[in-house]
C-alpha cells in the first residue's frame, strides 16, 4: 500500500511541476537553516579529535579572589592552587594543567627561519587526556617535566616549514631565541579542538616565560587552567564534591584572600555556553535561545508550506471525496496524505542536509570561530572539518526528525481538515 | 464600509481564524527582525572615534637568561624602559613611519578593562558616587596615531593639552558627570582619595570596537620618565607600540620593517618579535562577534524572505479562491477599483485585527529584555518605529499578494465568473 502512495505522490510531483519545486525548496531551506545551526553545535559540544572525551572531560579555567569577603578579580589559577586542589583529586582517571596560548617565535639556530607560533605549555599527562597522533617521535615524560628539560613538541606544518621534512626529531628549534630539542611531530590540530590546539607544545617547567604565582594575593592566582579527565560522565558529580572538600581546606589554609571558583569545574557544554568568561550568560536561557530559534524557523516555513499543501488538498478533494463514497475511513485518508507529504518533505531534506554541509564548508571561518579560535585563525589556522566528524549518524537522526516535525506542521492541519469533510460536499465539488 | 469588511470577516470566521493567527505570529516574528536591523544598523553607523587605517602595533620581547646574547643586569646600564624607549625612536627614525606612540591597555580593539570611579565635587558639595571611566594611559603622540579628534573646535591640540597634571575627557563622559556645564578647566578627582587632575580639552567618544557602545573614558599621560624609571619587565607584554606610516608605504611595510629594522631593534635584551596591522588586530577581536551577527543575518534574512512568500501566498490563494464572489460583484455593478479596494482594505482590516494582539506581545518582549538591549536601549521611539515599519511591510506583502489574482478575476466574463458560483 505505501508502495501505492509513493507512486501516486510521484505522479502528483510530476503534475504540478511548480507547486512542487516550490514547495521542496522551501523544505530544503528550512533544513538547511536548522541543521547549520544543529551541526555547529554538535561540533562544538561532540568529541572531535584529538579531544575525543570530550564527553567525560571538565575543565577549570578562572579563579575569582576575594579579599577579606570583597571581590578582588579573576585571573588563571596558581601552580600552588593546582597542586594543592586538583593534583590530590582521586575520582577521575587524569588530572592535567595547562599555561594558555601565547605567541612565540620559532626559528632556527642561526635565525634565518622564523615563525610566530601559538605555544601551549602542559604537563606530562595532557598526552593522556588527548589523543594526538604522532608522526615521529613522543611526548615528554613527567621526569622530562621535573627536571625542566627542554623538549618540544612541534607540529607537521611547523616542521615543514622549519625543516622542510617531518623527519625532525632530535634536532635543535630555538624558541624565543632558546634552544629546545624536537621531541615528537603530531598531525596538525585543528582550530576546533580548542583546548588541545597550538602550533607547538612545551613543558610548563621549561617555558622560558615567567608562569610565577601571584605572590600579592597568596598566591592564588597565576598563569594556569586544570583539565580532568573522568573515568565516565556519571562520575561527575563525585568530583565536584571532592573538588569542593579540597577547596574550602585549602582556602581555610590562607589568611585574608579566599579561592572563589564559581561553578567550576565546567563540563564541555557549559564552556560553550561561558565563552571566554568566568561566569557566562545564564546556561538555561541559552538553550531555551536555541530550543526557541529551531522552533521559528520551523513554524514559519511550516506555516508557508501548509499553504500550498492545503490548496493541492484542495484540488484533490474530488477524488478524496470518492475514495470516501466508496469506503475509505478517516484515519486511512489521513495516513495517506500525510506519507504522501512526508515523501516530498524527506526528498526536501535530503537537499536540504546537503545544502547545509557545503555551507558549513563554504562559512566555517564564520560559523566555527569561537574568540580563541578567531584569534589563531589569524596566525593560519582555518578550522580544519574531518568528514568522518560531520557523516555522523547522530546528526542524519536530528534531520529526520525535523523532518518529520516539519511534515506534521505544514500537512498535519490540512490533512485532518480535508480528511473531515463530508462526502457530498467533496463530491459536490467534482 | 469598514462594517461590511467586518462582517465579511466574521462571516468567515472559522477559516480566518487560521489567516489571523498567522499574521499575528509573522507579524512578531518580522517586528523582531526589524527590531534587530534598526539597532544593528543604528551600532554600526555611529563613528568608532578613531582611525585605525595605516597603523601597526610592534611587539618586543625580552631574553631571558638562558637566551642567546643575554645581557646581565648587572653589566647593563639602561633600565629595559629606557631600552623600550630607544627602540621608539629608531623607529620614530624610520622613513615610512609618520608617528609613534607608546600605550597601556588603550590600544583601539586590544584595550582591556581598566576603570577607574571619577569625581567632580564642586563647592559645598562632595561628589561620593561618581562616574565609572575607562581610563587609557598614553603618550602625547598616541592621538596622531590613531586620528583622535577634539570635541568641539578651538583650543590646543589633544597632543598638547595632555600632560602630567592634566586628562583629556571624552565627551559623553563630559556629559555624564558635568551635565550641562563646559567640562574644561574643571579638576577632577580620579579614584576614591586620589590625584586630582585638570581637564584640558574634550574628545570625541570612543568606542572599543563596531559592536560596542561608546563608554566614558578619559586618557592621562604615560610619562617617559615613568617608563625609563619604573618599567619592569613583567609589563612589557602590557606596552602597546603602536605606528602609523604614510599611506605610500603600506604595501611592504610589514616585511621591509622586519627586514631593516631586526638588528637595529635589538637593543639590551630587547629584541623584535613581530609587526602587525591593526586590521589582522581588529579581525582577531571582531571575528566572533562578526560571525554571530552573520550567522543572524543569514536566518533573519530567510525568515523574512519565508514570510513574504507565506503572507503573499496565503492572499494570492484566498483571492483566487473567491474568484465566483468576485465575479459576482462584477456581474452586478462594482467596478474594477471598487472591487480592489475591497479586497485590499479587508486584507488591512485582518491586519490590524491580527496587530492588536502582536503589538501588546512585542511591547511585552521588549520590557522582557528579550531583544537587544545591550547595543541600544529600549524606548518608546524604537518601540513605535518598529511597529510602524512593520505594518508598513505587512501591509506591501498583504496587497502584493492580493493585486495578481484581483486583477485576473476582473480580467474574467462575468458569466464565466457566476459559472465557478
Amino acid at each position: 500500500m505505501y508502495k501505492l502512495y509513493f507512486k501516486q505522490a510521484l505522479a502528483m510531483l510530476k503534475e504540478n511541476k511548480l507547486l512542487s519545486v516550490i514547495s521542496i525548496l522551501g523544505t530544503a531551506l528550512a533544513i538547511c537553516m536548522i541543521m547549520v545551526i544543529v551541526i555547529t553545535w554538535q561540533i562544538r559540544v561532540n568529541n572531535y579529535s584529538p579531544e575525543d572525551n570530550r564527553d567525560r572531560t571538565m575543565y577549570v579555567r578562572w579563579g575569582g579572589r576575594t579579599y577579606k569577603g570583597e571581590q578582588r578579580g579573576n585571573g588563571y589559577l596558581s601552580l600552588r592552587t593546582v597542586k594543592e586542589c586538583f593534583l590530590p583529586l582521586k575520582t577521575p582517571e587524569v588530572i592535567s594543567f595547562i599555561s594558555p596560548c601565547r605567541s612565540l617565535l620559532a626559528s632556527l639556530p642561526g635565525g634565518k627561519e622564523k615563525k610566530n607560533c601559538l605555544m601551549l605549555f602542559t604537563d606530562d599527562m595532557f598526552w593522556k587526556v588527548y589523543n594526538f597522533d604522532f608522526l615521529s617521535g613522543s611526548p615528554y615524560t613527567k621526569e622530562e617535566v621535573a627536571s625542566g628539560i627542554k623538549k618540544a613538541v612541534i607540529t607537521e606544518s611547523l616542521a615543514r616549514r622549519l625543516y622542510g621534512t617531518t623527519d625532525a626529531v632530535g634536532k635543535t628549534v630555538m624558541i624565543g631565541y632558546k634552544p629546545y630539542t624536537v621531541g615528537g611531530v603530531v598531525k596538525d590540530v585543528s582550530t576546533i579542538a580548542k583546548f588541545a590546539y597550538a602550533e607547538a607544545w612545551l613543558p610548563y617547567s621549561a617555558s622560558g616565560v615567567n608562569l610565577a604565582d601571584e605572590t600579592w594575593a597568596e598566591n592564588i592566582t597565576g598563569w594556569f587552567q586544570v583539565i580532568i579527565l573522568a573515568r565516565s560522565s556519571s562520575d561527575f558529580d563525585a568530583i565536584r564534591k571532592e573538588i569542593n572538600n579540597l577547596q574550602a581546606q585549602y582556602n581555610s589554609s590562607l589568611k585574608d584572600y579566599k579561592l572563589v571558583l564559581y561553578d567550576q569545574p565546567d563540563t564541555q557544554l557549559e564552556l560553550e555556553i561561558k565563552g571566554v568568561g568566568a561566569v557566562g550568560p545564564d546556561k538555561v536561557r541559552t538553550i531555551l535561545q536555541y530550543v526557541l530559534t529551531i522552533v521559528i524557523l520551523l513554524l514559519v516555513p511550516a506555516i508557508n508550506l501548509s499553504g500550498m499543501t492545503l490548496s493541492r488538498m484542495r484540488s484533490r478533494l474530488p477524488e478524496i471525496g470518492i475514495r470516501k463514497a466508496f469506503g475509505a475511513t478517516k484515519g486511512r485518508l489521513l495516513v495517506q496524505i500525510l506519507s504522501e507529504n512526508m515523501f516530498l518533505t524527506l526528498l526536501g531534506g535530503m537537499v536540504g542536509l546537503v545544502i547545509s554541509y557545503i555551507a558549513i564548508y563554504l562559512l566555517r571561518t564564520w560559523l566555527l570561530s569561537s574568540s580563541f579560535g578567531a584569534i589563531s585563525s589569524v596566525f593560519g589556522g582555518v578550522p580544519m572539518l574531518s568528514v568522518s566528524e560531520l557523516l555522523n549518524p547522530v546528526i542524519f537522526f536530528y534531520a529526520f526528525l525535523f523532518c518529520l516535525v516539519l511534515n506534521l506542521l505544514s500537512a498535519g492541519i490540512p490533512a485532518y481538515r480535508i480528511s473531515r469533510k463530508e462526502v457530498v460536499e467533496a463530491l459536490n465539488e467534482y | 464600509m469598514i462594517k461590511h469588511l467586518f462582517k465579511i470577516i466574521w462571516n468567515q470566521r472559522k477559516s480566518n481564524i487560521w489567516i489571523l493567527t498567522e499574521l499575528m505570529l509573522v507579524s512578531v516574528c518580522l517586528w523582531y527582525i526589524i527590531d534587530y536591523m534598526s539597532v544593528l544598523s543604528t551600532i554600526v553607523r555611529t563613528p568608532l572615534g578613531f582611525d585605525i587605517a595605516d597603523t601597526y602595533r610592534v611587539d618586543i620581547n625580552e631574553r631571558t637568561p638562558d637566551s642567546d646574547n643575554y645581557i646581565d643586569p648587572a653589566a647593563k646600564e639602561t633600565t629595559t624602559g629606557q631600552d623600550l624607549l630607544t627602540i621608539m625612536e629608531r623607529i620614530r627614525q624610520y622613513p615610512a613611519v609618520e608617528n609613534v606612540s607608546l600605550s597601556i591597555a588603550s590600544q583601539p580593539y586590544v584595550a582591556t578593562h581598566y576603570t577607574n570611579q571619577v569625581y567632580y565635587s564642586r563647592l559645598f558639595y562632595k561628589d561620593t558616587v561618581g562616574v565609572t571611566m575607562q581610563r587609557y594611559k598614553v603618550t602625547p603622540s598616541f592621538f596622531r596615531v590613531f586620528r583622535i579628534d577634539r570635541e568641539g573646535g578651538n583650543g590646543p591640540t589633544l597632543s598638547d593639552a595632555l600632560d602630567v597634571r592634566s586628562i583629556v575627557l571624552s565627551a559623553n563622559a563630559a556629559a555624564e558627570l558635568l551635565p550641562g556645564e563646559n567640562a574644561v578647566g574643571k579638576s577632577l578627582q580620579i579614584g576614591k582619595d586620589g590625584y586630582f587632575k585638570e581637564v584640558k580639552a574634550l574628545c570625541t567618544p570612543i568606542r572599543w570596537t563596531e559592536y560596542e557602545k561608546s563608554r566614558p573614558c578619559f586618557y592621562a599621560l604615560l610619562p617617559e620618565d615613568e617608563i625609563a624609571r619604573d618599567m619592569s619587565s613583567d609589563e612589557l607584554a602590557n606596552m602597546e607600540l603602536c605606528v602609523r606610516i604614510r599611506p605610500d608605504a603600506a604595501l611592504r611595510f610589514s616585511d621591509e620593517f622586519r627586514r631593516d629594522m631586526a638588528t637595529q631593534l635589538s637593543v639590551g635584551n630587547l629584541y623584535l618579535i613581530d609587526v602587525r596591522p591593526s586590521s589582522l588586530i581588529k579581525r582577531a577581536v571582531v571575528s566572533p562577534v562578526l560571525s554571530d551577527i552573520r550567522m543572524r543575518l543569514f536566518l533573519l534574512f530567510f525568515l523574512v524572505v519565508n514570510i513574504f512568500l507565506g503572507i503573499s501566498g496565503t492572499f494570492w490563494f484566498r483571492t483566487q479562491h473567491r474568484r465566483g464572489e468576485m465575479g459576482l460583484r462584477v456581474a452586478l455593478g462594482s467596478t474594477s477599483q471598487g472591487l480592489r479596494t475591497l479586497l485590499i482594505s479587508e486584507g488591512l482590516v485582518m491586519l490590524f485585527l491580527a496587530m492588536l494582539p502582536a503589538v501588546i506581545i512585542c511591547f511585552n518582549l521588549g520590557v522582557a529584555e528579550l531583544v537587544n538591549i545591550y547595543w541600544a536601549d529600549f524606548t518608546v521611539s524604537r518601540f513605535l518605529i518598529g511597529t510602524a515599519l512593520t505594518c508598513l511591510l505587512m501591509s506591501l506583502m498583504i496587497i502584493s499578494g492580493i493585486l495578481y489574482p484581483a486583477w485576473r478575476a476582473m480580467k474574467m466574463e462575468p458569466a464565466e465568473a457566476l459559472h465557478y458560483e
